[in-house]
């Protein structure tokens, strides 16, 4: 018996060892694919090229930004344009910004703190500084200060107030400012925006906190702070400044406005009539820039909200498309021109909220920068003086918002944004809109899944907006 | 950890009892042929856990208890013989062949033959004979209807089709249903890498479908836990066991068989077209430009009425000119796409032996045409096993399967332009498919349209021409595959043995995907390279114990242990556009857009030790038991272990009581208790959180990202706990057997990546959510209602029903599992798996459909519209032996569950099926009620078109119209086969010969949805059920068999 006892042993002990339970199982399970530590700076591609694609595809910035501020126009499928959304846009809308841009911004800070490096650390805060902004402007109170916990637990963020939110966004945007001048690094080649330039994105960064500043001025006193960027920041200087998205040449790396009107066929999308008769009133020399000739040798808009179209009246060929170059491929992405900051200082001087420079030379220097972007700099001596043109005091304010309205073509999210916020220029509603919203659209509505998967923080946010429509007014609306 | 140190010393502190003892020898031949037979089992009666088998010569030598009465001699196809021992120091034994005695020995867990009497848990199995004559391309789909509470659903009658195969339903809410199969004790990857879903693609075989049918044995199905227990972390959803054909030692000769299948596919259903309204919009009119304008362009059959004498310019208007042509029906049109798909399977093998060496060495080859053009699938399979006895106590064996799979083109499926079946129903009635045959002589589409460049179709806006479309867009498959084992065992003791074995699972995969220039999705064109490795290894030690404690009580035991190691890699190319046409390469990448490049790599190791074992008592209580512990590595480190017991008891009564007569021969109860576990969608590396690398970079600049899954390194393993209790009875000496099983199982901690707020950073969060059971029975009725000398007749039954039921989604209210369009296929709490959730109409209180300006309204919530699980299936195969004359036919029911069925909503929205002539000249009153000026539901009584009718109701905005009873009964499977007489072979080289007629799929007796075969899906897996589009009917398979042994 001993002699089987200790076979046995030794047969357990051999089985023991050869199996091994879990020895090196932590080693077998680590992704050989995937990385768990990058340098930080890759990722400054993918989140700009999440946040521009979105922002500039036709179904977000086109369908609810352009066709909303009257710019563009549809001969086709215009439920969008009489406010009949789609409502699984607004959850692409939410995720892209939230998962693709602010998240990654997010680990970006990350790893940018853990590898000393401010100046990658001050592109990512920028970024979701600009994301964030974006979030608000689009629909009001959203997820900020308990956002992208998820890896801490919170799967369910609170929606904070919208005041709270840009007092927040200021907070990273001082924060830009700093890291941006501090030392490490940019890599140039995943920085698709300004190739590595980190005095730009400094540029940026306070340009667009005086852009967020002027959103609220309404509601707040923000001289000083706008003072204090004029007279102490580094801000754009010229259109060389310009923070935009460099899209290549084919798809999927190409324009959205490109992809889908020249590449995917959608031409449908056309030139709005009231930016047709606002150039031609004006003799606006960017007119045969910003639309093609129509079948009958004219430029033609169409108004907005025509149900059954197309039709005898406004279809695929009686309608001038948009301009050529609008729809190129390489159109840049702009996430803030020199063009809009110089309107933005104009209204500012004007309301004499920052006391440098004068509000005519802010102005002009808009409309010139517009002009060179447009190619048509040798007719703006003559434009400028017109008197539907030139700055003065009386009708300023409107000339400045009008102006900035027709420099932001094809920039959907802005120009509507801009336009809510001046009330300039005065638009109509769409003629045969959706009964069920009364007026242009305020905002957009939140994605229905937020309502089952975060749906306390979801009605508590409801209720203090006063609702969740198109139409309601969020706090600097309001 | 101390669970396993107290089984240990369990083992190890056991007590071996000693007993005076006697030597018995003999040996063992067979009544028919009087040859001496190897292998033989020798028991102890009363004592089963004494035993040896003889040798290569029949012999044996067995060392018995003074107290032992009797022996009890079995092997597999042979009736028992008890031969009373009376102090004989030579028992000799002859055999007699039973074909059909229930005394049967199975295979069960870890390759283990058990007699079927002593199991506690339920089994079935099936003869490789049932196999080889009418075949199945993929060999699981020959167990339909043949083996209780298995669910198989075959996905199509296109080429390569996978097929999904349930035991006891569905457990795992996104993981894994499938059972799991082991090959002669190998466990083998049923894996297809499948690219088809509900918008496209093309399905490939499983991987059991590499497996050749003439290399089987028998298949033996596991299909509760309590089964499967022994296979831990991947049989959770039951074992398939499959044992092949093995060469044996002992009979100085070689057989040599041939055996050899051809048969002819043909359509078993395919939709009801009308045939008196051909294209257009409307009735008045039709005229053809180019394809895409005017109405030829539009792809629908609301136009002109056909053979009225009409004539029309068409598209084939070409051919005279421009002028007009008769306008006149196709009645055949879609019939006559098809063609007759012709299989043809050989297989040779020699089976043989020396004195101390067994083998068996096969070759096959079978080729299967599909019935769309020019689709087809080759298979080639070499294999062959050997076993040699060194000594009397060391054996060693080996095995091996090589199976090339190879295809040039398997048909796209799913709504897609490039599944040619779409335009039979997006289509014109007046379409003459064959004139479109011959496109290499056909002009091109008009410049301008969307098939420009093309050869002309019937409509050059939608699709193009189907057959350039199939010559051209090619999918094709190219698999090779080793299978192979060794095994070493030593025969320690006469109670004790340690068995070794090691074995691989290695295959590489490669698929392509062409996409012509100017093909309407590809307007481009497009190349795709898909690789894959795959590659399994397991290694196995185990030590077997059999002793008997008292002269009643005997004790059985095995300790041991297997690690497991698996590798899988994928490399993918894609060129998006193409420079040049016809040449496929990824160089071929049109300018300005860049290739796109992707690969991919993982490991996984499971390491287990397990035990197991066998009280019995008198030979008729056995008490069986086992403990299996895994270690997986794609679990988190802190919690990679797990324990999986199961115990099982059963009494054969009729052994026990004074109960046993020819009336009862035979009563056993039995009930088990098991758990098991399952890593559900687990896969490698989901416990950190990583970066990825977009497919497509933005022209040379990497984009990374961080995947929008939180990863959870807190998740455990799925857990499966079942009982079951079952009895089997037999009576009139076994001229009736019953065998009823009942199980209640519940699966709890099922993994889901649960939707979350996209302002936490991620879209899904890993959770242990979900709980669902599983609850039905199992019946096997077994009857041989006439015996006599040269006639046997058995009609077999089976019959199994399952109730599955989602009892909790962790707060989640629905979750997706798959879907088409606007109608998804859930999962939701207090409801079955599966269920199909859609779009309906506005019902009134009463139910009926509520109408506005005569169409129907369509309510703005989804509903439960169905649920593709089954209510039961059942069975019934019956089989007469005349003298050399064998019938053996097979019906196959399954009943209930639903099927969301496209081919209606678009048949009947464009006007190709024949319910939509209703109403055409006189337009449609719906059925149902409308609101009046007061409010109140009055009957609907407004008349619309029969279009307007047709376009509301059937639509993809509403999906209940189209959501069918998928209950089919299918005359499964007819095998007439002759047995040449002995006599007439006595002067040949043979020794048997057989012709057989077989058929499979003969015809659908019974359905209820109309215009398809309701067994559909798109593919295996868990999200392409319930759901059907553009089916590529399944086919009835006729033809000849031919089986010679020399």
């Amino acid at each position: 018996m001993k002699k089987f006892k200790i076979l046995l042993t030794a047969f357990l002990v051999g089985l023991l060892a050869f199996v091994g339970c879990d020895s090196g199982f932590e080693e077998i399970n680590k992704n050989p694919n995937e990385p768990t530590v990058i340098p930080s700076d890759l990722l400054t591609a993918d989140i700009v090229r999440n946040v521009g694609n979105t922002m500039y595809s036709t179904f977000v910035g086109g369908d609810m930004g352009s066709c909303w501020s009257q710019q563009w126009a549809k001969v086709n499928y215009e439920d969008e344009e009489r406010y009949d959304i789609r409502e699984t846009m607004m959850e692409t809308i939410w995720k892209s910004f939230y998962e693709d841009g602010i998240a990654d911004a997010v680990s970006m800070e990350k790893l940018a703190k853990a590898e000393g490096n401010d100046i990658s650390r001050g592109v990512a805060v920028t970024m979701q500084a600009y994301t964030f902004s974006l979030l608000t402007e689009l629909f009001g109170n959203v997820p900020f200060s308990e956002a992208i916990k998820g890896e801490e637990g919170n799967i369910t963020p609170v929606y904070d107030a919208q005041e709270d939110i840009y007092d927040g966004i200021f907070a990273l945007l001082d924060s830009a400012n700093i890291y941006l001048a501090g030392s490490g690094s940019l890599n140039a080649t995943t920085d698709l925006i300004y190739g590595g330039d980190v005095s730009k994105w400094q540029k940026f960064a306070n340009s667009l906190k005086f852009r967020l500043l002027m959103r609220i001025s309404g509601k707040r006193d923000v001289s000083a702070e706008l003072q204090d960027i004029v007279s102490n920041r580094a801000i754009f200087t010229s259109s060389a400044d310009d923070a935009s998205l460099k899209f290549l040449t084919a798809d999927p790396n190409a324009n959205p406005i490109y992809e889908s009107i020249v590449f995917g066929n959608r031409k449908e999308y056309k030139i709005n009539s009231v930016m047709v008769d606002m150039l031609v009133a004006l003799e606006d020399p960017r007119l045969p820039v910003y639309a093609e000739l129509n079948n009958n040798d004219e430029y033609r808009g169409k108004p907005s909200g025509i149900i059954e179209v197309p039709n005898d009246e406004y279809n695929y060929d009686n309608v001038s498309a948009i301009g050529e170059k609008y729809v190129d491929a390489e159109l840049p992405g702009f996430f803030m021109t020199y063009s809009e900051l110089q309107f933005l200082m104009a209204e500012a001087r004007h309301k004499n909220l920052i006391t440098t420079g004068t509000a005519i030379e802010y102005y002009n220097n808009g409309v010139l920068a517009s002009f060179e972007f447009n190619e048509v700099e040798d007719e703006f001596a003559t434009y400028i003086v017109q008197p539907s043109v030139a700055y003065n005091t009386t009708s300023g304010l409107q000339k400045i918002a009008e102006q900035n309205w027709i420099a932001m073509y094809c920039q959907g999210v802005e120009s509507w944004t801009e336009w809510r916020r001046t009330g300039f220029p005065e638009l109509e509603i769409a003629i045969e809109h959706d009964p069920a919203v009364s007026e242009i659209p305020s905002r957009y509505i939140y994605p229905i899944i937020e309502k089952s998967v975060n749906a306390t923080n979801y009605n508590a946010a409801s209720d203090a907006m006063g609702g969740d429509l198109l139409t309601t007014k969020f706090w600097w609306l309001q | 950890m101390k669970k396993l140190t107290i089984f240990l010393a369990f083992l190890l502190f056991v007590g071996f009892t000693v007993q005076a003892q006697m030597q018995i020898s003999g040996t063992v031949t067979g009544a028919e042929d009087g040859l001496s037979i190897p292998g033989v089992s020798v028991v102890v009666k009363d004592n089963p856990t004494i035993g040896t088998t003889t040798d290569i010569d029949g012999k044996y030598s067995i060392t018995v208890p003074s107290s032992a009465q009797a022996l009890i001699f079995s092997f597999v196809g042979m009736k028992a013989q008890e031969v009373a021992i009376n102090n004989q120091s030579v028992i000799n034994a002859i055999m007699e062949a039973e074909v059909l005695e229930m005394d049967e020995v199975v295979v069960t867990a870890l390759g283990i033959s058990r007699e079927k009497k002593s199991l506690g848990y339920a089994v079935q199995d099936v003869k490789g004979d049932e196999l080889v004559k009418a075949r199945e391309a993929n060999v699981v789909n020959s167990l339909s209807g043949k083996v209780a509470g298995v669910n198989i659903t075959s996905s199509s009658g296109g080429i390569g089709a996978s097929s999904r195969v349930e035991l006891r339903g569905s457990s795992s809410l996104t993981g894994n249903n499938q059972p799991l199969y082991v090959i002669d004790g190998i466990p083998i990857d049923n894996s297809n890498y499948s690219g088809a879903s509900s918008t496209g693609g093309f399905d490939t075989p499983n991987g059991i479908s590499d497996i050749n049918a003439d290399d089987i044995e028998s298949v033996s199905v596991l299909k509760g836990p309590n089964a499967a227990a022994l296979y831990g972390v991947r049989a959770a959803n039951g074992v398939i066991v499959i044992t092949t054909k093995t060469g044996k030692a002992g009979k100085n000769e070689i057989g040599v068989s041939f055996n050899s299948t051809t048969t002819f596919e043909n359509p078993l259903v395919i939709p009801s077209f009308q045939n008196s309204y051909g294209q257009g919009p409307s009735k008045d009119n039709f005229y053809w430009v180019d394809g895409m304008n005017d109405d030829g362009g539009v792809d629908e059959s609301w136009g002109p009425p056909l053979d009225q004498g009409l004539e029309f310019t068409q598209w084939n208007s070409y051919t005279v000119d421009g002028e007009p042509l008769p306008w006149v029906s196709q009645p055949d049109n879609v019939k006559d796409f098809y063609e007759t798909g012709v299989t043809t399977n050989n297989n040779l093998s020699f089976t043989g032996g020396t004195e101390k060496l067994g083998y068996r060495l096969s070759l096959g080859y079978s080729n299967q045409t599909g019935i769309i053009p020019n689709t087809d699938l080759k298979k080639y399979n070499v294999s062959g096993n050997a076993n040699y006895k060194f000594t009397d106590k060391f054996k060693a064996g080996f095995n091996f399967t090589y199976t090339k799979t190879q295809s040039d083109n398997l048909p796209t499926v799913g709504y897609t332009n490039e599944n040619p079946i779409q335009q039979t129903i997006w289509s014109g009635r007046n379409v003459d498919f064959q004139a479109l045959k011959d496109y290499k002589n056909l002009p091109l589409a008009a410049e301008g349209t969307a098939a420009e460049g093309t050869p002309i179709n019937w409509n050059t806006q939608f699709q193009n021409n189907p057959y350039w479309v199939l010559d051209n867009n090619l999918n094709s498959l190219n698999k090779d595959r080793i299978i192979g084992a060794v095994n070493l065992s030593y025969q320690l003791t006469d109670y004790l043995s340690i068995s070794g074995k090691t074995s691989l699972d290695d295959y590489s995969q490669l698929t392509t995907v062409r996409k012509a220039i100017g093909t309407n999705e590809y307007l481009e064109g497009f190349y795709g390279e898909y690789s894959r490795r795959f590659l399994e290894s397991n290694s196995e030690l185990l030590l077997s114990l059999n002793t008997s404690i008292t002269d009643d009580l005997t004790f059985s035991f095995n300790f041991g242990g297997n690690t497991m190691y698996r590798q899988y890699s994928r490399l993918s190319g894609e060129a998006p556009q193409l420079e040049l046409p016809n040449l496929y390469t990824l160089a071929n990448v049109k300018s300005g857009v860049t290739v796109s490049l992707s690969n991919y790599s993982e490991e996984t190791k499971i390491n287990s030790l397990y035990g197991f074992g066998q009280i019995a008592f008198k030979n008729a209580i056995f008490l069986d038991f086992s403990g299996r512990n895994d270690w997986a590595s794609v679990l988190p480190v802190d919690g990679n272990s797990f324990f999986y017991p199961s115990v099982n008891l059963s009494a054969v009564l009729t052994d026990l009581l004074p109960i046993k007569s020819t009336t009862l021969t035979f009563l056993k109860l039995r009930g088990g208790w098991s758990k098991v576990g399952s890593v559900g969608i687990l896969t490698p590396y989901m416990l950190e959180q990583t970066y990825s690398f977009r497919a497509d970079p933005y022209g040379d600049v990497p984009l990374m990202y961080n995947p929008d899954e939180l990863s959870n390194p807190e998740i455990k393993p799925e857990v499966k706990t079942s009982i079951e209790a079952g009895l089997d009875l037999r009576m009139f000496d076994n001229r009736i057997r019953l065998d009823g099983t009942y199980y209640n199982m519940k699966s709890t901690d099922l993994i889901v990546g649960v939707e979350i707020s996209a302002a936490s950073g991620y879209i899904y969060a890993l959770r242990n959510v979900g709980e669902m059971t599983n609850k039905g029975f199992e019946i096997m009725l077994g009857t041989t209602p006439i015996k006599t000398k040269d006639l046997t007749v058995d009609l077999d039954f089976n019959f199994s029903k399952n109730r599955n039921e989602v009892t909790s989604l962790g707060g989640l209210e629905t979750l997706i599992l798959g879907g088409q369009w606007n109608v998804d296929v859930i999962a939701k709490e207090g409801e079955a798996y599966g269920a199909i959730f859609g779009p309906a109409y506005l019902k009134d209180e009463d139910g009926n459909i509520v109408h506005e300006n005569g169409l129907p309204v369509i309510d703005s919530e989804y509903k439960i519209l169905g649920n593709y699980q089954p209510d039961w299936r059942g069975g019934a195969t019956l089989r007469i032996a005349y003298k050399g004359i064998t019938l053996s036919t097979t019906i196959d029911a399954k009943m209930g569950g639903d099927v969301y069925s496209m081919t209606t909503t678009w048949g009947r929205y464009s006007g190709v099926l024949e319910e939509t002539l209703l109403g055409r000249e006189t337009g449609i009153v719906g059925d149902g009620v409308k609101l009046d000026s007061d409010g109140n539901y009055i009957p609907n009584d407004e008349v619309v078109s029969a279009k307007a009718y047709n376009q509301a109701a059937f639509d993809n905005s509403v999906a209940e119209g189209s959501v069918f009873d998928a209950s089919y009964v299918k005359w499964r499977e007819l095998v007439l086969s002759y047995n040449l007489p002995s006599s007439w072979l006595t002067k040949t080289p043979l020794k048997g010969a057989s012709i057989s007629f077989v058929g499979r799929n003969l015809a659908i007796l019974y359905k209820n949805a109309p215009h398809i075969d309701p067994e559909t899906a798109f593919s295996s897996d868990n999200e392409d059920m319930g759901m059907e589009f553009g089916q590529i009917p399944s086919t009835r398979s006729l033809g000849f068999n031919l089986n010679i042994n020399f």
